[in-house]
């Protein structure tokens, strides 16, 4: 190539000449004295932190991968808080408020505080990310893990973020709502419709637990509980995209210091800039799930080419999409799409995939004409569809899209009850609608959607449950 | 136990060389150099590495090639991004500023064809590996390694013309 027979001549060619003066343009001699103490900081803090064993054949998964590097970036770890707590608090929300079984409700009503450790293992990942979680009412909450400390006021409409690592103090301001998704307002809400059946017991630590398979609507939980007690003492359940969330150590009305909620620095933190997200124009829970779901897809073809993720509710979804300024402090757009992250997955805990929701993969922005996202909505009883081009339409049953098989977690991580086997697509695949069967005598030609908005701008962030931050 | 303050001394200056020729900012530049040693301790996890240069150039190659795209469509949806250049602090020789341009071009254009077509590409003209050392590394026959830097050239040769015609 004449790039590479350079013979002092400039070349004609004007990609030629681009590459010789890209080649030949003076470059420094290297990174700077802070570049370089930064990296090495990074490098000693993921090797010295790496308990992962070593695996010749290569078993760590890129969920691993990808959370080592969000730990490892400063600019990350922040937003990896929001995520990693939204999604245990959600869990936990969603799980309770329908848990109703006479043994344990009474001693879940009576709670004013709780604490537990939660574990979540998305598929492809061979540890769980593993969480301390603290409830206190009113509206209070601490999750802690290696990496962070998360503490959340919902009435002061305060949240404070530790990082470990970095030793960074991050304060963000948001508009309280009061307390619409209190977690012990939500235990005493507890649902009393749901169907308990007995399962096998389990040895946990010294207690031979009694377990209970809890299935209301589409949500579904393994309970195992100390029959002396009567209280819970592990907690196991499937969320969407078979993400499984497990709680251990649950005690009930636990004796809390306040200190754990205090929204005050610890010294030897540094405080960075304070940040304030931006007034809502609704609570949480009045934003659609659509809504967040295009929050979550408009950031990432944003920054992926067009494209769109292959797991809605994967949280290294933020890792693509994160920013933030020099100080480590995410921007608003990374909150914004933590939150939603957070709000899909504990959102869809209450539908079933493939028959009430459904994501499909493989599009590109752009695709006007294809469903990318559809939800089937218990209230009103309609379907909405997030299409290619990111607009929400109301839809008919008959245009839903062949259900997409759920991705798998890691072998024997899953109560084998509730496994759900990864198939390979036949080539002929047909929606799996336990809804709305199609009478043969109707139209081939589904009627014209309805379009219902599309949000533009990115929605306001949604301070009003834990998951937000 | 792998040295990485020895690997960070001998081999950091080029890896950040490499990044830097790429994305033209230091600011771009530290980052993708940081990402890049944290993925080489991931990578090195699962891999027996025996030329950790060549490994280190290979990603961050990619991470900067992957930012450069990121650079570009936020540029396209707020502002141009500033680019360092040595010698900005006295006006520039006509040569000089002409090939400031050409390099400002070629990376715009870059950041427009696939990512491993422009990471081929790199490797091969920026940082002069052979076929086979590129063949070796991203795992390709060196067939695939021509076929690839062939549609790079012609994509780019578009790019650059359809560049030059815009801004004549």
């Amino acid at each position: 190539m004449k790039s590479h027979d350079l013979n002092g001549n400039l070349p004609e060619d004007l990609l030629d000449r681009s590459i010789s003066a890209l080649r030949n343009a003076p470059v420094p001699d290297g990174p700077g004295p802070q570049a370089t103490a930064d990296t090495l900081a990074a490098l000693r803090r993921v090797a010295g932190e790496d308990r992962i064993p070593l695996n010749p054949i290569g078993s760590i998964g890129l969920t691993q991968r990808t959370l080592a590097m969000i730990f490892a970036h400063k600019k990350l770890a922040a937003s990896l808080t929001f995520i990693v707590g939204g999604l245990a608090v959600w869990s936990m929300l969603s799980f309770f408020s329908s848990v109703s079984y006479a043994q344990v409700a009474e001693k879940i009503r009576s709670a004013h505080a709780m604490s537990c450790t939660a574990s979540v293992t998305l598929a492809g990942m061979k540890e769980p990310v593993k969480m301390k979680m603290y409830f206190q009412e009113p509206g209070k909450l601490r999750t802690e893990s290696d990496q962070s400390v998360t503490i959340n006021d919902q009435v002061a409409g305060t949240m404070l973020s530790l990082v470990h690592g970095s030793k960074q103090a991050i304060l963000v301001k948001y508009k309280s709502y009061g307390l619409p998704s209190d977690f012990i307002t939500e235990l005493r809400g507890m649902a009393t419709d749901s169907k308990s059946e007995p399962i096998e017991d389990k040895q946990i630590g010294a207690v031979k637990a009694k377990g209970f398979k809890i299935t209301k609507e589409a949500q579904k939980a393994s309970i195992w509980v100390d029959p002396k007690s009567g209280l819970p003492l592990r907690i196991e359940m499937i969320a969407p995209n078979n993400v499984l969330v497990t709680m251990d150590d649950l005690r009930f009305d636990p004796a809390l210091d306040a200190t754990l909620f205090s929204l005050v620095p610890p010294e030897g933190y540094k405080t960075m800039p304070q940040v304030t997200l931006p007034e809502m124009t609704l609570p949480a829970n009045q934003h659609t799930i659509e809504e967040h779901v295009v929050v979550i897809l408009r950031a990432y073809a944003g920054m992926t080419d067009g494209n769109f993720p292959t797991l809605l509710s994967d949280p290294s979804i933020i890792v693509k999409i994160a920013k933030g300024d020099s100080n480590g402090v995410p921007d608003t757009e990374t909150l914004l799409v933590a939150t939603a992250l957070g709000t899909v997955f504990g959102q869809l805990f209450a539908y079933e995939k493939g028959t009430e929701y459904d994501y499909i993969p493989g599009l590109k922005l752009g695709d006007a004409g294809k469903i990318l996202f559809w939800r089937h909505d218990k209230v009103s009883g309609k379907y909405f569809a997030v299409f290619g081009d990111l607009k929400i339409k109301e839809v008919t049953a008959r245009e839903i899209p062949p259900a997409v098989p759920n991705p798998v977690l890691p072998t024997g991580s899953m109560p084998p009850s509730e496994v759900v086997p990864a198939v390979p697509l036949p080539a002929q695949r047909q929606p799996v609608m336990k809804f709305s069967p199609i009478a043969p005598t109707q139209p081939a030609v589904a009627p014209p959607a309805k379009v219902i908005e599309a949000p533009l701008p990115l929605p306001t962030p949604v301070p009003t449950a834990p998951v937000t931050k | 136990m792998i040295d990485w303050e020895r690997i960070l001394s001998h081999d950091g200056p080029a890896v950040w060389r490499t990044a830097w020729r790429v994305l033209g900012n230091r600011a771009d530049a530290d980052e993708v150099f940081q990402e890049t040693f944290v993925a080489a301790v991931e990578y090195s996890r699962t891999h027996t590495v025996i030329h950790w240069r060549a490994l280190l150039q290979r990603l961050a190659t990619a991470r900067a090639i992957d930012r450069l795209r990121q650079r570009v469509r936020r540029r396209n949806r707020e502002m141009p991004l500033p680019e360092d250049h040595p010698e900005t602090s006295f006006p520039l020789p006509l040569q000089a500023a002409e090939n400031a341009e050409l390099s400002a071009t070629l990376r715009l254009a870059m950041a427009e064809i696939p990512s491993r077509q422009a990471e081929v590409f790199c490797l091969f003209h920026l940082d002069g590996w052979s076929y086979p050392e590129i063949a070796e590394h991203l795992a390709i026959s060196t067939d695939v390694v021509g076929v690839w830097l062939h549609r790079a050239r012609g994509r780019l040769r578009e790019l650059l013309a359809e560049m030059n015609e815009v801004s004549s």
